[in-house]
């Protein structure tokens, strides 16, 4: 069996590897409690937009489904890359996944920004509320997802030590949760 | 450290193959139920459910939440919260929709 083979098989290298314990872990979690209830007031804000608002445009009439299902899938690849990038770490073999989460976390900003500038020519920001909501609750988390590619790159430096690397899986985990509602409510939930 | 941090890792050697693939299961059902047709309301709660489904393999599988960290219970706790106000909006406005 080849080490990536043994990592996607869940082989265990020795205990603690994939533990997110200590202080790194413990901080991280508190900024993402933090950062989800940043999220959570833009969700509030979506829904009561939506429920208030006299008419709501279908999203399939102005967002095409097959580029956000990629991006949606390129960064679901690139959670499970994530998890084996840090298991591999404790191996000094964390390169390879490192560099493939990079590319899936890449390839989602180009898509998103590609989506952007086609959306731009029909929807601007203040166009209405639907723009307004959508373009914040994208960005939001597109800056969310470039702060992770700038420490997945980061991360590349032999020096970087195994403890970072697990606390950064932790926030792309996260970047990840965070996009599925976004996808959800932005991009399939039926209009009335 | 606090209280709340453990110190063994929760599922460490568990393969991260099957929980990827299940979530890219769920996506492909969250864009199948969009696609069709048929009963708004009956659609809305269905991809709300698999969104709840897909958040928690994130959660459990992924990021270890479970583990009895007290802030990873906040992060789920206002997730949840936000979102599932969200949810009863919409739900409300669509039984709105529905009655009008």
């Amino acid at each position: 069996m080849t080490a990536a083979a043994a990592e996607i098989a869940g082989a265990r290298p020795h205990a603690g590897v994939g533990s997110h314990a200590g202080v790194g872990s413990a901080g991280m979690w508190t900024f993402l409690a933090t950062d989800a209830m940043g999220f959570g007031g833009l969700f509030i804000a979506y829904g009561w937009l939506r429920v208030r608002a006299t008419a709501w445009p279908d999203p399939r009439s102005r967002l095409e489904l097959a580029p956000a299902a990629a991006m949606t899938l390129a960064l679901l690849a690139s959670s499970f890359t994530m998890t084996l990038a840090a298991r591999a770490s404790a191996r000094g073999r964390r390169v390879g996944w490192l560099l493939a989460t990079l590319v899936l976390g890449i390839g989602f900003l180009a898509g998103a920004v590609s989506e952007d500038v086609h959306l731009a020519a029909r929807m601007g920001f203040s166009s209405d509320l639907y723009a307004s909501t959508f373009y914040a609750l994208t960005g939001f988390h597109g800056l969310h997802v470039l702060a992770g590619v700038v420490a997945l790159a980061s991360m590349l430096r032999p020096s970087g030590s195994v403890r970072a690397v697990e606390v950064t899986a932790l926030y792309w985990h996260f970047v990840d949760l965070a996009w599925m509602p976004i996808f959800t409510f932005l991009y399939l939930l039926p209009a009335r | 450290m606090s209280a709340g941090v453990p110190t063994e890792p929760v599922a460490a050697g568990a393969s991260p193959l099957p929980p990827f693939l299940a979530l890219a299961g769920l996506t492909a059902a969250e864009l199948g139920i969009a696609l069709a047709g048929g009963d708004r309301a009956v659609r809305i709660a269905a991809l709300v459910g698999l969104l709840a489904v897909k958040a928690t393999v994130v959660l459990t599988l992924f990021m270890r939440a479970q583990s009895g960290r007290r802030a990873a219970r906040l992060t789920v706790v206002a997730l949840a919260a936000a979102v599932g106000f969200a949810v009863v909006l919409m739900l409300e406005a669509a039984f709105r929709a529905r009655v009008s």
